[in-house]
């Protein structure tokens, strides 16, 4: 259907309810004039749908006995009581999970009991057997053994890293020592050096001749000990004789 | 005495003292109106009995929520609207009224509207033909042309009661009446052809 008529159609309806614009009364006259069948079939049309909608229907009384409005509310009460109730209701839980609540209760007190039951030869073992029950400690025991090989491991692995510590630290102390032997050992010399010419400036002093390096010549050249004369000196004292060779 | 309230004085009677009667005389005063708008509308004169109960039983439950700034009207049919919703989820599919083709219905008794023999059978012949092509529309639909040409309510409280624009309820009804038309017509000139 195209607007034109749609716009016709409306026209037309609104005429026949009363409905119409004033101004659109004389254009629509005009139209239903010119064409009588349709507009007969609008006025037959509104005619039929009032007669349908005043049609009287098979009528009984209606009874409100007490009994059907024992579950309504008295009429005092406000809407919000009703909307409270119906909020309650809707947090309220529902019959069936009190039900469902007690089955989940009597399903977890079965699993917690432990009997045994005899009938004839048939024998029911509910609950936990020997066998189960000495496979709780155990399973425990290999907790507490897991745990217990995971604290190992950890103090293996601190040891191992003190164990490198020291051993890095020993290193150190190695180098240390070698050192300070070197370093003893230069002192040392240098010192019996020093001693040495400070005896042998002594002994020149003294005017005193004694072999040259004896004690650190071969024993094979001691037989014939060399002696050097010490010049510019007297000996300020007869007594006073060195002779290395009466140390010892 | 009763008599003499109106609808909005006779619930505040009901309502502020819970006087029995005054929803009595409401129940007297809309009863065949509400059982006609529900049976045409649900095309279920049994169903209509149901629910009429279950809208005046709805009216004593709610009716401290009555705001008597609105017409009664619009707020007891706003309840009959939604007594029909929930009949026709129950129901699950549209039932058509039961009018039969050759024009007598199994409802209601006919309706003598035409002022001469001749023009009665044509307005009854038309009748029955709108009545066909009313039975074909929806619960909804014919609850608003019942809202409409049954009840004479205005669009405004048409749209209270469907909580719907006005303008929207005016367009839906003259739709309703040009497609009704369009039926009508075709009814009509499939029943010449075959006459002749």
């Amino acid at each position: 259907m195209n607007t034109e008529q749609d716009a016709r159609d409306r026209r037309w309806l609104a005429y026949y309810l009363g409905e119409d614009d004033p101004k659109d009364r004389v254009r629509t006259e005009a139209e239903l004039r010119a064409s009588q069948e349709t507009a007969a079939q609008y006025r037959r049309l509104i005619e039929g749908v009032e007669a349908w909608a005043h049609e009287p229907v098979p009528y009984t009384p209606l009874k409100m006995e007490e009994g059907d409005l024992e579950g309504a509310r008295p009429p005092g009460e406000s809407n919000e009581r009703s909307l409270r109730s119906r909020i309650i209701r809707f947090f309220a839980p529902a019959r069936w999970t009190w039900g469902l609540a007690a089955a989940a209760l009597l399903v977890f007190a079965v699993t917690q009991l432990d009997f045994t039951l005899k009938l004839g030869r048939a024998e029911l073992a509910w609950g936990e057997s020997a066998g189960s029950a000495a496979i709780v400690p155990l399973g425990r025991n290999v907790v507490h053994l897991q745990e217990q090989i995971q604290d190992l491991a950890l103090a293996s692995e601190v040891s191992q890293a003190q164990i490198r510590e020291i051993a890095f630290h020993n290193l150190v102390l190695q180098e240390t020592l070698r050192a300070s032997t070197a370093e003893l050992a230069f002192y040392q010399q240098t010192e019996t050096r020093r001693r040495y010419h400070d005896i042998e400036n002594l002994m020149r002093m003294a005017r005193y001749e004694y072999p040259i390096g004896l004690e650190w010549m071969d024993p094979a050249d001691a037989k014939a000990p060399q002696t050097v004369p010490v010049r510019g000196f007297e000996p300020a004292f007869d007594d006073f004789v060195i002779d290395p060779r009466q140390r010892n | 005495m009763m008599e003499m309230l109106t609808d909005r004085q006779l619930m505040a009677r009901f309502v502020g003292e819970g006087d029995r009667s005054a929803f009595d005389e409401i129940v007297r005063r809309w009863d065949r109106r509400v059982l006609g708008f529900l049976a045409k509308a649900a095309g279920d004169l049994d169903a209509a009995e149901d629910l009429r109960q279950e809208v005046f039983l709805r009216v004593h439950r709610y009716a401290g929520s009555y705001d008597p700034q609105f017409a009664f009207a619009t707020w007891l049919f706003r309840i009959a609207g939604n007594a029909l919703k929930t009949w026709q989820a129950k129901e699950g599919r549209r039932r058509e009224v039961s009018l039969s083709g050759d024009g007598t219905s199994t409802l209601f008794d006919p309706v003598d509207l035409a002022p001469s023999p001749r023009d009665q059978a044509a307005s009854a012949e038309s009748g029955d033909l709108v009545r066909a092509a009313i039975a074909k529309l929806e619960v909804q639909e014919r609850q608003l042309l019942l809202l409409r040409f049954d009840l004479d309510l205005s669009y405004r409280e048409i749209a209270q009661i469907q909580e719907t624009p006005e303008t929207t309820i005016k367009s839906r009804v003259y739709s309703l009446l040009a497609r009704l038309r369009r039926e009508f017509t075709e009814q009509e000139t499939l029943e010449r052809t075959h006459c002749r």
